[in-house]
């Protein structure tokens, strides 16, 4: 157990996910004593990795998790697309971190050190300008404060240490970034490629822009190809909070970072944090600790509860919440519109390596008047991927005894799918707030969730679902299903949640300013997913760590000017 | 990527493996950082590197004991174990590779009915395996495969021995290949460093 003489710190972080992990990076890489805390438990790089590379058979219930348990123990983490036996204890047990859906809201939470970086899609794409100014355009939420030019030099910054691999497009909707090598796209997706921008002029199919390392990047290896990052990665070949940026921060000797801390209120003193109380997870001791800048990187819903929850005479409705917007604008991306189809084509190709990662159709409606629509504001893409159906087939289709054995020998018909993602506007009504009767194992008050996909969501939707259905049929696919599957996929299974703690310019109607400072609280950051004033529709972790790094930059500044 | 609701359905008849398709310095001196030789070098699978599957997926996972010929079922009596012996052997007989039983395939399924499956499903697919045995006492290949057609014929028949035979097709194709004597020689065991998007065809990957 580590023994603390000190409980003051120049800062405190806390979270160690996706944007922890760099605001501690850089405020350590910059001398500064910081103190991170998170309360999963503990979670090393890489002996923590204990399901890596192990074979089906090497699992009890080759993959399985039993229904009982799904259902018992984690029935809205099973939800996510990689829960499965290797996974299932990166994911919190449902029932030790309740929440109140009144409304649908699937709220997936990790259980550990580096949060959900460890299992991310690693999808990273750059916001554009038009991202920046989308709420100024169209009058949809409060314009943002930022512009991409104030973020660029940021996302340059990240994207270099992190590694992204991905092409150059030299697409205005989607800013290219510092790539390593794009990988390649098997032989379906090539004719895809081919198909859909010879049919479709404005269409564009990239390969997916991820940060899995396509060559040797800062000491780091190249990807293996295992295709199974979620379980961890001894070779740091993905970015990853515990893998990557953590060990960064620890390389510096600057950084102290406990785990099992719950943090259950932020203190202040006039228009100055001063402290971060916490209770810890296994004992229930009750600590406290100072520092001179606190930085909220606990995921959008777990900040905004302990902000919620951090009333005091001054801001009897939650720290820094003078503006009564905290909790509010409560976002996701919406997903659910999934697209197949089959080929009976280039049965003589097939490829080697599990690419851990697919192919992305950036956004290409309401760019302009050439693609503006009557129906919607803002737009949507597409992740996907084509592969050969494996020897899986077999437990779904007829066919038995030897015939069947030789059958599946031979790799199956290609598939190719999409999935439409969507943006979000931000909505006052969808929101999250303190339940004012029930409280978890700590007294701490539940998080009740209630938000809903909004007219505008719905109407994209039907325009997605037409759009996958002609591009797949623009590729001469068979077996064409579309699906908008609206109702299993509520808010939070996108896990791309944000906007409860939204950046503005004007203190009433927004909580952060342009350095992601509290209008009311200068020395209180928050830079996860709370922070984002609009969704776009592009994966938003790479935003994250840009506005963390730059947000620390300026905290730094800050610091050393004496103003903190 | 999120293949999300379509990879659901897909997963509602065959979860687990599909998941492959899921798209799927440090500064640091105190960091137990391991390379990607020595990672690979560990798994056995450098590629390239003329070892044969078998031989990788004993250094890599030790073999896998065969099946315990004195298996004591703990879901199943002794009589449907040994009728899931008999007709997991004509879904997967054994060839110059080995049959389901050889792999444990009907272990596998009592382990399924026991850990795995609600209540309910349990006693359906006890039912339907019941109905199964009395209509087929000595199932044949014929027989089987008759029942097999019936089975996945469109849309599913919703009967319980059609669903029962659709899950004890599905578990003993799944326990199969993902053993370490079907994966290995049934199928191919990617070699693992290097990614070639576009390759002639082979073997089905395991």
């Amino acid at each position: 157990m580590h023994v603390l003489t000190d409980r003051s710190f120049d800062a405190i972080v806390v979270g160690s996910g996706m944007s922890g992990g760099i605001v501690a990076k850089e405020l350590c890489e910059r001398g500064f004593r910081t103190l991170v805390l998170d309360r999963g438990r503990a979670f090393e790089h890489p002996s923590s990795y204990r399901t890596e590379h192990k074979r089906p058979w090497e699992l009890p219930r080759r993959g399985r998790v039993p229904v009982a348990e799904q259902r018992d123990e984690q029935p809205i983490q099973s939800k996510v697309y990689l829960y499965d036996e290797a996974t299932k204890h990166l994911f919190t047990n449902d029932r030790e971190t309740p929440y109140v859906q009144e409304k649908p809201f699937d709220w997936i939470q990790a259980n550990q050190v580096g949060g959900r970086s460890l299992m991310w899609a690693r999808q990273t794409y750059r916001w554009s300008p038009m991202d920046f100014l989308a709420n100024a355009a169209d009058g949809h939420g409060v314009d943002w404060p930022i512009r991409y030019e104030d973020i660029a030099p940021w996302y340059d910054h990240v994207e270099t240490f992190a590694g992204i691999s991905g092409r150059p497009e030299g697409l205005p909707q989607l800013p290219d970034g510092k790539f390593l090598a794009p990988m390649d796209m098997n032989a379906v997706e090539k004719h895809a490629k081919k198909a859909i921008e010879a049919a479709f002029p404005g269409r564009t199919m990239t390969i997916g822009r991820c940060a899995v390392l396509s060559e040797a990047h800062n000491g780091r290896a190249a990807c293996h190809y295992c295709g199974e990052c979620e379980r961890g990665c001894s070779t740091a070949s993905y970015y990853s909070s515990v893998g990557v940026a953590l060990p960064a921060a620890t390389a510096t000797g600057n950084m102290t970072l406990l785990s099992d801390r719950i943090v259950a209120r932020v203190t202040h003193s006039g228009t100055r944090a001063t402290s971060v109380e916490t209770i810890h997870a296994v004992t229930g001791e009750r600590e406290s600790f100072s520092g001179r800048v606190i930085f909220m990187c606990a995921s959008t819903l777990a900040t905004t509860r302990i902000l919620l929850h951090s009333t005091s005479t001054d801001y009897p409705n939650g720290l820094g919440n003078s503006s009564g917007v905290l909790g509010h604008y409560l976002s996701d991306h919406h997903m659910g519109v999934n697209a197949s189809g089959y080929s009976d084509d280039f049965g003589d190709r097939y490829y080697q390596g599990r690419r851990p990662n697919g192919i992305y159709i950036p956004r290409f409606r309401n760019l302009g008047p050439a693609s503006h629509r009557d129906d919607y504001v803002r737009g949507f893409a597409y992740q996907g991927a084509a592969w050969r159906v494996g020897w899986m087939r077999g437990a779904s289709e007829a066919g038995l005894g030897m015939d069947l054995k030789a059958r599946l020998r031979d790799p199956g018909p290609w598939e190719m799918q999409l999935w439409g993602y969507g943006e979000c506007l931000p909505r006052f009504q969808n929101h999250a707030r303190l339940s004012e009767t029930e409280t978890d194992a700590w007294g701490l008050p539940l998080l009740v969730t209630s938000a809903d996909w909004g007219d505008n969501e719905k109407a994209m939707r039907k325009d997605c679902v037409e759009c996958a259905r002609e591009m797949m049929e623009a590729c001469g696919f068979r077996d064409i299903t579309v699906s908008d599957d609206i109702d299993t996929n509520p808010p939070g299974l996108s896990i791309h949640e944000m906007g409860t703690a939204r950046m503005g310019r004007d203190p009433y109607t927004s909580v952060l300013n342009a350095w992601n400072q509290m209008h009311d609280i200068p020395n209180v950051y928050v830079t996860d997913g709370s922070c984002m004033t609009s969704t776009a529709v592009q994966n938003p972790s790479i935003t994250y760590m840009a506005l963390s790094a730059r947000a620390a930059g300026h905290a730094a500044d800050a610091m050393r000017s004496g103003r903190f | 990527m999120r293949p999300a609701g379509t990879r659901r359905k897909a997963q509602s008849i065959v979860r687990c493996t599909v998941n492959r398709m899921r798209l799927h310095f440090l500064t640091a001196p105190k960091m137990r950082m391991m390379d990607r030789r020595t990672a690979l070098q560990r798994l056995g699978l450098l590629a390239g590197a003329s070892i044969s599957a078998s031989t990788v997926a004993a250094v890599l996972g030790g073999c896998q004991a065969a099946p315990d010929p004195d298996y004591v079922p703990i879901t199943v009596s002794k009589a449907h174990f040994q009728y899931l012996n008999v007709v997991s052997d004509i879904i997967l007989p054994r060839s110059d590779t080995p049959g389901a039983t050889d792999v444990g395939v009907p272990v596998f399924m009592d382990t399924l009915l026991t850990e795995y499956v609600l209540q309910n499903d349990r006693q359906a697919f006890m039912a339907g395996l019941e109905t199964m045995m009395a209509t087929f006492p000595r199932m044949t290949l014929v027989q089987a495969t008759e029942l097999d057609r019936r089975a996945f014929s469109h849309p599913f028949p919703d009967d319980s021995e059609a669903h029962t035979w659709r899950r004890l097709k599905e578990w003993t194709v799944v326990g199969y290949y993902t053993s370490s004597e079907g994966a290995t020689n049934e199928l191919k065991t990617m070699p693992l460093g290097v990614f070639k998007a576009d390759i002639g065809t082979q073997t089905t990957w395991a």
